[in-house]
């Protein structure tokens, strides 16, 4: 733990300092009396218990417990500034262990629901505190009401020592107050990460983005995932779902607390990735830096337990993976994407209500528990919009520029030459407004012209290509096969293309790179 | 498969494929399916091993990928595309048939045997020796 402790970067901020001060000071007077000290802390069981009962993000909560009654026991004595190294996560413990045994003696300042510690901690994201001030209430206006006056109790139990450093204590917490007025102060949750920020029309995608939505919004944890080639639609349903969640204004946070979109090709996902998201949404970015600390280029079931727990208080969030195919791809397989289907295949073993959406272009496989393959969704998006649609999406970019008025007839045979893919449709646009005065859109240039690589720099059957360059090598060669025979494969001929590739079929036909009809 | 993806896969050019490799597959698949009667399978499979072996320049490859399909059309109940398929088998493997007994082709030698036992009797006898056919 030490070691783990070590790793946690020191809190900065003016609020961590002075609730650090404040509770060090307030410890130290009770290390001067000693008849006081038991009731502050009392033994090591009982630290260990508190600990391995309430810490959720311990790997190991029994060899931590021991760990942290030795150094606590070694901190009462020697060394206070110990404190000042933990980790939000730790803090939280023993203010939960100080509280209990502090109430009596802080009760207006520490434990009222609006008193200096529930803010700090409620400031600080952990509303778990709060709820504990809160079950503490009745009992301290009881001991208020028995005792009279709250301070003169303080007094009492505290001491002539803590009489005289007692009004120091408070400037401390006075400190602490001022900090809270700081806006900087304030941990910043984020219930939305990297949503998309487009706002063009996404035409004919209604029924796909509510199949999305529904898919998004049962009960317990799932794994949902649509798969089709880049360029055809999978970010537009997920957007247009988006905007039918937001439709009514922001989700409630009891019904939806945060949704993080990461983007697999810029950051590799998995525990660490997600936990620092999480930790964005939820406020605790302690969490996030111990889950790094800990993963230390190693990840094991037991950090996934942990994870999953993390995932479990943070109630229902939507985690969006777009590009899984970097980490889902057969080609990707290091040690990341490998740590990356483990999470999946955990993903639905354990209680919480996190859901983890996969936009990719190769599919999941073998599919983990809980997956649902959006298969009906994909379909239309594979079939590119209709034709009609098609067209008005062309006449939408084409708005600006003096191709607006074209023909209706000629800008369908266009659409059908881009097999109505939205980002075929959106390319040819783009590169009709670059070019607009050296061409002449008639059946001629239509006739004559590969309307899919006209500009050099943005072809989609590249970026196909590309994709499809992440596949094995027997995979591509049987993509190969398929796409040089242009008619449909009996799959006996198929699966005799290799020893294994009743499996690669398998992933190819769920990849949507090749489609499977009876039996070819 | 998406034409967008066949396009795609367009570039680079079939040259790097290993036809070889596909005729040889694609002409075992077909026997097998032949055998099970599975024709219309075996037939597609069979105009995939004439392509690539088309793609090769192989003849005798080619005649046997010809005949066969022509058996596989027959047994289609289409006589006159397979009359087709046999008429243009002759031009293409009729000056190299001895292919069949070397040892690279023992299998094709199996599927000939399957094959040549039911076309019809215009071509064997104009083209294929019977002894080579002992089953016919």
């Amino acid at each position: 733990m030490r070691r783990a402790l070590s790793k946690v970067p020191k809190p900065q901020d003016d609020l961590y300092k002075a609730l650090t001060r404040s509770w060090d000071e307030a410890l130290k007077l009770a290390e001067e009396k000693d008849e006081m000290l038991d009731r502050f802390f009392p033994a090591e069981q009982l630290a260990e218990s508190q600990w391995s009962a309430t810490n959720p993000y311990s790997p190991n909560p029994e060899q931590d417990a021991q760990a942290l009654a030795a150094v606590l026991r070694e901190w009462l004595i020697r060394d206070v500034n110990v404190y000042g190294r933990w980790a939000e996560s730790e803090a939280l413990e023993f203010a939960r262990l100080a509280l209990t045994f502090y109430q009596e003696e802080f009760a207006a300042d520490l434990v009222e629901p609006d008193g200096l510690l529930s803010q700090a901690f409620m400031v600080k994201g952990i509303n778990e505190i709060r709820a504990l001030t809160l079950q503490a209430l009745p009992l301290l206006r009881q001991i208020a009401a028995k005792e009279g006056d709250h301070h003169s109790e303080v007094m009492h139990a505290l001491g002539e020592g803590l009489d005289r450093n007692f009004q120091r204590v408070f400037h401390e917490f006075a400190e602490l107050k001022t900090a809270l007025t700081n806006p900087y102060v304030a941990p910043v949750k984020e219930r939305w990460i990297g949503l998309p920020n487009t706002h063009d029309q996404i035409l004919s995608r209604t029924p796909q983005a509510q199949a999305l939505l529904d898919a998004l919004s049962t009960e317990g944890p799932a794994i949902v995932s649509i798969t089709a080639p880049p360029g055809f639609g999978k970010s537009a349903v997920f957007t247009l779902a988006l905007r039918f969640l937001f439709a009514g204004g922001e989700p409630p946070q009891d019904k939806l607390t945060g949704i993080a979109v990461l983007d697999a090709k810029a950051e590799v996902p998995g525990v660490v990735t997600f936990a620092r998201l999480l930790a964005r949404i939820t406020g605790w970015q302690d969490a996030a830096a111990k889950f790094a600390s800990l993963a230390d280029g190693q990840m094991d079931s037991r950090l996934r337990r942990l994870f999953f727990d993390f995932l479990r208080q943070s109630r229902s969030v939507w985690l969006i993976v777009e590009n899984a195919e970097a980490v889902l791809a057969p080609a990707a397989s290091t040690n990341l994407s490998r740590d990356f289907r483990d999470l999946l295949s955990e993903w639905c073993n354990y209680d919480h209500h996190a859901k983890l959406l996969l936009l990719t272009r190769h599919a999941v496989y073998p599919e983990p528990k809980g997956h649902r393959r959006l298969s009906a969704v994909e379909e239309v998006l594979i079939g590119g919009l209709p034709l009609d649609d098609a067209i008005r999406v062309l006449r939408q970019r084409l708005k600006d520029t003096r191709f607006c008025t074209a023909a209706e007839t000629l800008l369908g045979q266009i659409a059908q030459k881009l097999h109505r893919v939205p980002m075929a449709l959106e390319q040819f646009a783009a590169y009709l407004s670059k070019q607009a005065e050296g061409i002449e859109l008639d059946q001629r240039f239509v006739e004559q012209n590969d309307l899919l690589r006209l500009d050099p720099s943005e072809q989609l059957p590249r970026v196909i290509r590309e994709n499809l360059n992440l596949l094995d090598t027997t995979s591509l060669f049987v993509l190969r096969v398929v796409a040089w025979a242009a008619m449909p494969v009996p799959s006996s001929g198929l699966l005799a293309l290799h020893s294994d590739a009743s499996a690669l079929l398998t992933r190819l036909v769920r990849s949507n790179q090749l489609s499977a009809s009876e039996g070819t | 498969m998406h034409l967008l993806t066949r396009e795609a896969l367009a570039t680079p050019s079939n040259d790097s494929l290993d036809f070889a490799r596909i005729g040889d597959v694609f002409s075992e698949a077909a026997m097998v399916e032949y055998q099970r009667a599975q024709f219309r399978p075996a037939l597609a499979l069979l105009i995939l091993w004439e392509r690539s072996a088309r793609e090769l320049g192989e003849a005798n490859e080619l005649a046997a990928a010809l005949v066969g399909r022509g058996s596989a059309l027959e047994a289609l109940g289409r006589p006159e595309e397979a009359m087709t398929a046999y008429m243009e088998a002759v031009p293409s493997g009729s000056a190299e048939l001895g292919f069949v007994a070397s040892q690279r082709h023992a299998s094709r030698l199996r599927l000939f045997d399957i094959w040549i036992s039911r076309p019809c009797a215009f071509w064997r006898s104009a083209v294929i020796p019977n002894s080579l056919f002992p089953s016919g």
